[in-house]
C-alpha cells in the first residue's frame, strides 16, 4: 500500500531529525571518561565543597610492556559550590565528557556535617548516571587522600578492586556493605537509622596504601552519633541477618590461656519487638551453626560433653557481647541501626499512630533480651586424639 | 471471517496492555502515595470490587448477545446518544493516552535523549501507531499477543530479582492511613483498572460470546496480580517517604536490580521492553478511537480517523507545560476521569439499556 | 622516428575498428516482432503434405539440426498411406522408435498382411449367411494392431504437439488422418539421484531431487505409497512451455489451497521461467516483502513429510528444488533432522536456531546502539577493554561496522564465485588474515571482529537459504536504526518488522501461525512434541484429515 510506504518514509525522516537534534549529546564510549570513585571533603568555607573524582584509564589487558605498570586511574580534586559545578570544572582538565555511570564508590570525609552528606547523596541519586548501588564510605582520612592512595591489592583495575573490597559480610563481617540508595532511604526511614562504612587507608612509608574498611558509623536525626568497632559490627551483622561467614574466637573453657576459633557457617536471628510500658522491649533469638577451626594436641571434639561445654560457654559469651552491642546502640549511639522498628511497627494499626509513637526517639530507652543457641558441629578434619 | 474473531487470550491481553502501560508509568506510586503501607491490601480490595462490578456488567450485557456498549447506547438513546458517547470515549482515550505518552517520553528524554526535542520522541511513537493501524486492527492484536508474554515476564523478573531486597515489614501498619483512607477513599483506585473500557467493546469480536466472562475474569485477575507485583516491588523496596520520584516507579525499582557483580545497569534492557509496551498500547488506543468513530460518525475513510486521532494525541501530549502539570493529570484528573467514564457512565448506559430491554421483552411476551 | 610517427598517428586516429554490438537500435527490419497469434490453436490438417509444411515452418526443421522428420509409407489392406514421424534427436529412445514404431508400420508382418474383412457377427437366416463386417478404420487399425507402444495418445492441436515434441515425445502423422499419434519414447541423459548437497542430515534419507520432472515424481511415489497422491501436470510459460507438477494428497490437503495453487500457476502471463526461484516470486502473496513465503527443498523425505501434513508440493522441470506451500515462519526455522531425532535434542536445536535468528538480525544493531547511546549496559571491565582496544581506531563505530559487514559480504560472495580448488583459500585469506590484519592496523577493533564473526556464524545456522538472505539484508537496516535512535530506533524497527510478519500470509495461512493469531487447539507450535504425541496435523493448514495418530499410538504398550 502506498500510504504505508509514505508513513515509513515519514518515520525515517523523523528518526533522522531525531538523530540530528540529539547529535550534540551523543557521546559514544570513545568520547567518555569514566569516573569510578567520588570523594567529598570539607573546606574552611562552609559553602564550598572539595570534590575529588577518580577517573579510570582504560588499558587493554595485554598491555604489560615495560617493568613499570602504568597507572590505572587518575584523581582530580577541585573546590566548588555544587557537585555539578565541580564536575564541570574537572571536565575542563579532562578532554572527554565525564560519565558517572561506572562510579563504584562514594567517599565522604568524616568531618563533613551529616546534613550535608544527605544533601550530596540526594544530588547524586538525582543524577541519571549514578548507580543506586554504588558503595558509600565514611572515611577517617581525607576522601581525596583515600582515592589517591587506594592501590589495587590483588587486581589490575581499581574498579574491580572497589567491586570486591566493600563486600566483607561474605567473608569477615568487620564492616557492612552499604549502598547509596540504602543510605538515602535509611535517612528517611522510620524503621531505623542510617549507618555508613568506616573506611581508611593503611600505607607504609613512601608506598601507596590499601583500603582498610573497619567498623561502621551510625547516624541519628541527621547527626553522626558514633562508631562501632569491627567486632561490634560482626554482632550487628548477626542481629540483622546479614552475616554469611566469619571467624570468631572465644576463650577456651578448658584452658584459660588459649582461645578457640569458631567458624560461623550460618546465623539466623529472630527478633521481636513489643511495647511495654510505652517503651520498646526487644527480644533476639540468635542461632549459630559453627565448627571449630583451631585445634590443639589435647582437644577431643568427638566427646559430647566437651562439645556441650564449649557450646554453653559460647552461648554465654555471645549473649554478653550481643547485649553489649545492643545497649551501645541504644544508650550510647541512640541509633536504631539494626532497624528493629520494622518489628515494632507491627504493634500499630495505622501510620499516624506509628509516627506519633516516634520509635527512633523511644529506641534510646529500649530493653533487650538476647537468647543464643550455638550448635557446634565439631571440627573439620582433626577431631581429636583418643 | 472466523480468523478475525478473538479468542479469550487475545482479548485478555488487550485489556492487560492498557494496565501494564499504566503500571510502568506511575500507577504504583499513585497508589502508594495515597495508601501508604496498605497499598497491597488496597489493591486486593479494589480487585474484589472490580470483579463484582464485572459480574454485574456481564449480567447487564446478557440480553444483548454480541453487542458493544455503543450499539446499546443507540438502543437506549438513538443515534445521538451513540455519537455523543463515541465522542466521549474517544476524547477520554485521547486524553489518557496523551498524558501517559507524555510521561513516558519525558522519562526517555531525561534518561537517554536529553537534547532531543520532546515533540520528536512523541512523533516517533505516533507515526508508529499510525503505521500499525495501516496494517489493520487484527495485526495489532496479533503483535500484542506475541509481545505481551515478554512484557509480563519483565514485570515478573523485576519482582523476582528484587525479592532479596524486600522488607516485608513495609506492609505494616496494616491499615496504612486508616480504614476510611484504605476502603472508602481507596475505592477510587479502581481507576487502575481503566483497561476495563476494552471489555465494553470486545464482546462482538469474540469467537464465542460465552467466553466473555472468562475474558473478564482472566484479564482482571492477571491485571490485579501484576498490579500487586509492581506495587509490592515499590512498596517493599523503598520507604514510603522516599517513594516520591518523578520518573517511572518501575524504572526506579529496575535500577536497583543487580545480577551479580558483572552485570551493571539492566534498566536499559527493561526500557527496551517498555518501549514495545507503549508502542503497542498507543496502536491499540488509536485503533479503538478509529473503531468508535467508525461506529458513531461513520467517516468516509477510516484512515482520516487514524491521522486525526494521532494528531490529537500529539497536540494534547504537548499541552502540559511542565512535569507538575503532567503529574497532576496522571494522579488526579486520570483518577476521576476513569471512574466517571469507565465505571459510572458506562454502567448507567448499560443499566438503562438492560431495563429497557427487559421491559420490551415483557411487552412482546404479553402480545 | 617511426615509433613516434606511429604514436602520433594512433593518438590522432579516430577510426574505431573494434567490434561493436548494440542491442535494440532500429533493428525492426532484421528483428521484426513476430505475432504470437499465428501459432495458437492450430489443428492438424487432413493432408499430410500440408501438415509436413506446417511442421517444417513451426519447428524450423531446415535450421534446427536436431529436429528429425522421417517420411515413410504404410501398407495396409492393399492400400498405401503416406506418413512421417517427428522427433527431436537426443531426447528420444531411437531403438524404441525403430523397433516399435517404424518396424511394425513399414515392414511386412502378420498384422499388416491380413487382408480379410473383420467379422463382427454372423447369422443364418433362410439359408442365407448374413455377416456383419466392421468397416475398416485406419486409425483404429494402427492403434490396435500396428503400434505396440505402451503410451500412445491422439492429439490434434499443434500447440500440444509442439509441447510434447520438445519434451521428448515422437509424433506420427498419417495422410487423411486429422490428428497425430503422440508416442511417449523419451530417453535423455540426466543426472542420477544423488545426496542432497545443501540440506545434509545424519539420520535420514540421502536422496535428493534431480532436474528431470518424471524422476522427481517417481521418487515421490516411491516414498509415499498412497494412491491418493495426486500429481497434476501444468505448463508455465508461453514460449518455453516448461512442465510443472502440482502434488498433493487428495484426502488430506485442503481443496481450496490446491485450487489456489493451480489458479496462480495457470494465470502467469510470462514467456518463460528459468528456475523455481523465479516461480516462487511470481506466486507469492505479498510483493513488498523479501521474506520467503514458500519453502524450497531438495530433499525427498522433507517433501513427503510436508505432503502428509496437507501441503502442496510444486515440482518444476529442470530444477532440483521443489516448492512447498503454504509455509509459516516456523517452517523456515525447522530442519529436516528435527523429526528424526529425539524431541529433546530437536527442541534444543530449535532454541539455538531462534537465538541465532535474533542474533543475526539484531546483534550488530544492538552493539551500535549500546556503544552509542546505552553504554551503561556494558560491564565495567569489558567496557574498559573495549575502549582500550578502540583507542587507536580512527573511525566511528557505525563506519567501522558497516566497513566490516560489507567486507564480510564481499568475502562471502567471492567465495561463491571462486573455483573450488581456491575456495577454501579465499575463505581463510579473507576471513582470518584480513580480519587479523585490520585489527593490527587499527582499522577496526577486535570486539567488532567478534561481533561480525558471531553474526556470520549464526546466519549460517538458519536452515532456509532465502531467509538467511533476508536476514543479511535487514541487519543493515537495524544497524542504521540503532545508530539513529539507539534502543528506541531498534524497538521501532523491530515492531514494524514483527507487524509486517504478522500481516503476511502464505497461500492464505497467517505467516506467524500458530502464535499470531493464537491458535490454541491442535497446533503444532514451534517446538517438536514427542513422536507419540503428534496426534494432530497443523490446524493452520485446515486439512481434511485432522488426526495423524490415535490417542495411544503405541498399542503394544497397552
Amino acid at each position: 500500500m502506498r500510504s504505508k510506504k509514505i508513513l515509513i518514509c515519514f518515520f525515517i525522516i523523523t528518526l533522522i531529525v531525531f538523530y540530528i537534534s540529539n547529535y550534540s549529546t551523543i557521546y559514544t564510549i570513545d568520547d567518555l571518561a569514566y569516573v569510578i570513585g567520588i570523594g567529598f571533603d570539607t573546606t574552611d568555607d562552609n559553602g564550598i565543597i572539595k570534590l575529588s573524582l577518580q577517573v579510570a584509564i582504560p588499558n587493554s589487558h595485554g598491555d604489560n610492556q615495560g617493568s613499570s605498570q602504568s597507572e590505572s586511574s587518575i584523581v582530580k580534586t577541585v573546590e566548588c559550590n555544587t557537585i555539578n559545578d565541580g564536575i564541570n570544572l574537572i571536565n575542563s582538565y579532562i578532554g572527554k565528557k565525564l560519565s558517572l555511570s561506572y562510579c563504584k564508590v562514594i567517599i565522604f570525609s568524616k568531618d563533613i556535617p551529616s546534613k550535608k552528606i544527605i544533601n550530596y547523596t540526594a544530588t547524586l541519586l538525582n543524577d541519571v548516571e549514578v548507580r543506586p548501588y554504588c558503595s558509600v564510605l565514611l572515611s577517617k582520612c581525607e576522601a581525596s587522600y583515600f582515592l589517591q592512595n587506594s592501590e589495587p591489592l590483588l587486581e589490575k583495575l581499581s574498579s574491580k578492586y572497589y567491586n570486591s573490597t566493600p563486600s566483607p559480610e561474605q567473608t569477615t563481617g568487620f564492616t557492612e556493605h552499604i549502598n547509596l540508595v540504602d543510605f538515602y532511604n535509611d535517612y528517611y526511614d522510620t524503621f531505623g537509622d542510617p549507618c555508613a562504612v568506616l573506611g581508611d587507608i593503611t600505607s607504609e612509608e613512601d608506598e601507596k596504601g590499601h583500603i582498610e574498611n573497619f567498623g561502621i558509623a551510625s547516624f541519628h536525626n541527621g547527626m553522626l552519633t558514633g562508631e562501632l568497632t569491627g567486632e561490634e559490627t560482626i554482632y550487628h551483622l548477626i542481629v540483622t541477618n546479614q552475616l554469611q561467614n566469619t571467624v570468631l574466637s572465644i576463650p577456651n573453657p578448658f584452658n584459660d590461656s588459649e582461645y578457640i576459633a569458631l567458624s560461623i557457617d550460618s546465623t539466623h536471628t529472630k527478633s521481636k519487638a513489643k511495647i511495654v510500658n510505652g517503651f520498646p522491649y526487644i527480644t533476639c533469638n540468635v542461632k549459630f551453626n559453627t565448627r571449630i577451626l583451631s585445634s590443639s594436641i589435647n582437644s577431643d571434639y568427638l566427646d559430647k560433653n566437651n562439645l556441650e561445654k564449649i557450646e554453653d560457654y559460647a552461648n554465654s559469651f555471645f549473649k554478653v557481647n550481643i547485649e553489649n552491642y545492643l545497649y551501645k546502640t541504644s544508650l550510647v549511639l541512640k541509633s536504631d541501626i539494626a532497624k528493629f522498628g520494622k518489628y515494632g511497627v507491627r504493634n500499630f494499626l495505622t501510620w499516624d499512630k506509628w509516627k506519633e509513637y516516634d520509635w527512633l526517639t523511644k529506641y534510646a530507652s529500649s530493653t533487650f533480651k538476647v537468647n543464643v543457641d550455638t550448635h557446634l558441629k565439631s571440627s573439620y578434619l582433626v577431631v581429636g586424639i583418643n | 471471517m472466523e480468523e478475525e474473531k478473538l479468542n479469550f487470550i487475545e482479548a485478555s491481553f488487550l485489556v492487560l496492555t492498557i494496565l501494564i502501560s499504566h503500571i510502568i508509568m506511575d500507577l504504583p506510586n499513585m497508589i502508594i502515595k495515597s495508601q501508604n503501607s496498605s497499598a497491597v491490601l488496597n489493591v486486593i480490595y479494589i480487585t474484589i470490587l472490580v470483579l463484582i462490578y464485572f459480574f454485574i456488567i456481564n449480567k447487564l450485557f446478557e440480553p444483548f448477545d454480541s453487542k458493544n456498549i455503543l450499539s446499546i447506547s443507540e438502543f437506549v438513546g438513538g443515534k445521538t446518544l451513540k455519537v455523543i458517547l463515541g465522542i466521549i470515549y474517544s476524547l477520554y482515550l485521547i486524553c489518557i493516552s496523551a498524558v501517559i505518552l507524555r510521561g513516558f517520553c519525558e522519562t526517555l528524554k531525561i534518561i537517554y535523549f536529553p537534547k532531543a526535542g520532546l515533540w520528536i520522541i512523541l512523533g516517533i511513537f505516533l507515526v508508529l501507531a499510525m503505521l500499525a493501524n495501516k496494517f489493520g486492527e487484527r495485526n495489532i492484536i496479533k503483535i500484542n499477543t506475541i509481545l505481551m508474554p515478554v512484557i509480563l515476564l519483565s514485570v515478573f523478573v523485576i519482582f523476582i530479582a528484587l525479592l532479596r531486597n524486600f522488607e516485608i515489614s513495609r506492609v505494616f501498619p496494616l491499615l496504612g492511613n486508616g480504614v476510611k483512607s484504605t476502603f472508602v477513599d481507596g475505592a477510587l483506585n479502581m481507576c487502575s483498572f481503566s483497561g476495563f473500557i476494552i471489555l465494553f467493546f470486545v464482546r462482538p469480536n469474540l469467537k464465542n460470546v460465552k467466553d466473555y466472562k472468562k475474558v473478564g475474569i482472566v484479564s482482571i485477575l492477571l491485571s490485579a496480580s501484576y498490579l500487586v507485583l509492581s506495587v509490592a516491588s515499590s512498596l517493599l523496596l523503598f520507604p514510603f517517604l522516599t517513594a516520591n520520584a518523578e520518573v517511572l516507579s518501575v524504572y526506579l525499582s529496575a535500577c536497583t536490580i543487580r545480577f551479580g557483580k558483572f552485570m551493571p545497569r539492566t534498566d536499559a534492557l527493561f526500557m527496551f521492553i517498555w518501549i514495545f509496551t507503549f508502542i503497542s498500547y498507543l496502536s491499540i488506543i488509536v485503533s479503538y478511537i478509529v473503531k468508535f468513530s467508525k461506529e458513531s460518525i461513520s467517516p468516509k475513510s477510516p484512515s482520516i480517523a487514524t491521522y486525526i486521532s494521532a494528531i490529537a494525541i500529539f497536540i494534547v501530549a504537548l499541552l502540559p507545560q511542565n512535569s507538575t502539570q503532567v503529574h497532576f493529570f496522571q494522579n488526579v484528573v486520570y483518577k476521576y476521569l476513569s471512574i466517571t467514564i469507565v465505571f459510572i457512565l458506562s454502567f448507567v448506559i448499560l443499566l438503562i439499556g438492560y431495563i429497557k430491554k427487559k421491559k420490551l421483552n415483557k411487552t412482546r411476551e404479553i402480545q | 622516428m617511426n615509433f613516434f610517427r606511429k604514436l602520433i598517428y594512433d593518438l590522432t586516429n579516430d577510426k574505431n575498428d573494434e567490434y561493436q554490438f548494440i542491442l535494440g537500435e532500429n533493428n525492426s527490419k532484421t528483428n521484426p516482432e513476430l505475432p504470437n497469434e499465428l501459432q495458437k490453436n492450430q489443428k492438424v490438417y487432413d493432408s499430410l503434405d500440408v501438415n509436413l509444411e506446417y511442421v517444417h515452418s513451426r519447428f524450423n526443421s531446415l535450421i534446427n539440426s536436431d529436429v528429425v522428420i522421417r517420411e515413410f509409407l504404410i501398407n495396409v489392406k492393399g492400400k498405401q498411406f503416406k506418413a512421417f514421424i517427428l522427433y527431436i534427436d537426443g531426447m528420444v529412445n531411437t531403438d524404441s522408435i525403430n523397433n516399435f514404431v517404424l518396424k511394425p508400420l513399414m515392414l511386412k508382418n502378420y498384422s499388416n498382411q491380413f487382408d480379410g474383412p473383420q467379422v463382427v457377427s454372423e447369422a443364418v437366416a433362410s439359408n442365407i449367411l448374413v455377416r456383419r463386417i466392421k468397416k475398416f478404420n485406419i486409425v483404429d487399425y494402427i492403434l490396435d494392431n500396428l503400434l505396440p507402444q505402451n503410451d500412445v495418445e491422439k492429439v490434434n492441436d499443434f500447440d500440444k504437439i509442439a509441447q510434447d515434441v520438445v519434451s521428448g515425445n515422437c509424433m506420427l502423422f498419417i495422410d487423411t488422418v486429422n490428428f497425430a499419434f503422440d508416442i511417449d519414447a523419451k530417453k535423455f541423459d540426466k543426472r542420477s539421484i544423488a545426496e542432497p548437497k545443501n540440506e545434509p542430515v545424519i539420520m535420514g534419507s540421502q536422496e535428493a531431487f534431480v532436474e528431470n520432472l518424471r524422476t522427481n515424481t517417481s521418487m515421490l511415489r516411491r516414498n509415499l505409497c498412497n494412491e491418493n497422491l495426486i500429481i497434476e501436470s501444468l505448463s508455465v510459460g508461453k514460449s518455453d512451455k516448461n512442465q510443472v507438477a502440482v502434488c498433493y494428497i487428495k484426502d488430506i490437503a485442503n481443496s481450496d489451497l490446491v485450487a489456489e495453487v493451480k489458479y496462480r500457476l495457470n494465470n502467469l502471463d510470462v514467456d518463460y521461467l528459468i528456475s523455481v526461484g523465479e516461480l516462487s516470486q511470481l506466486i507469492k502473496d505479498d510483493m513488498d516483502t523479501s521474506l520467503p513465503e514458500t519453502l524450497s527443498t531438495e530433499r525427498v523425505d522433507n517433501s513427503v513429510s510436508y505432503l502428509l501434513q496437507g501441503r502442496v508440493v510444486v515440482i518444476y522441470n529442470g530444477c532440483p528444488y521443489v516448492l512447498i506451500m503454504p509455509a509459516t515462519i516456523l517452517d523456515f526455522l525447522s530442519s529436516p533432522e528435527d523429526v528424526n531425532v529425539n524431541h529433546v535434542f530437536a527442541n534444543l536445536f530449535k532454541v539455538i536456531r531462534i537465538i541465532s535468528f535474533c542474533i543475526t538480525l539484531l546483534l550488530p544493531g544492538m552493539y551500535v546502539a549500546i556503544v552509542t547511546y546505552h553504554e551503561e549496559v556494558i560491564p565495567t571491565e569489558l567496557l574498559f577493554s573495549i575502549v582500550a582496544s578502540r583507542s587507536n581506531v580512527p573511525f566511528m563505530v557505525i563506519v567501522e561496522i558497516l566497513l566490516m559487514e560489507v567486507s564480510f559480504e564481499v568475502i562471502r560472495e567471492a567465495g561463491l564465485r571462486v573455483p573450488t580448488p581456491l575456495g577454501s583459500t579465499v575463505g581463510i585469506v579473507g576471513a582470518l588474515v584480513l580480519g587479523q590484519a585490520a585489527v593490527e592496523a587499527d582499522i577496526v577493533s577486535p570486539i567488532l571482529i567478534i561481533i561480525i564473526a558471531i553474526t556470520g556464524i549464526t546466519s549460517f545456522s538458519i536452515p532456509d537459504y532465502n531467509l538467511g538472505f533476508h536476514l543479511r539484508i535487514h541487519r543493515f537496516v537495524f544497524i542504521l536504526l540503532g545508530f539513529l535512535g539507539g534502543f528506541l530506533g531498534i524497538v521501532a524497527g523491530l515492531f514494524m518488522y514483527l507487524l509486517n510478519m504478522c500481516s503476511l500470509r502464505s497461500f492464505g495461512v497467517p505467516y506467524m501461525a500458530p502464535y499470531a493469531p493464537l491458535i490454541l487447539k491442535n497446533n503444532s507450535g514451534y517446538f517438536v512434541k514427542p513422536t507419540w504425541k503428534r496426534e494432530f496435523r497443523n490446524s493452520a493448514l485446515d486439512p481434511k484429515k485432522k488426526r495423524v495418530q490415535g490417542k495411544t499410538s503405541m498399542k503394544w504398550r497397552t
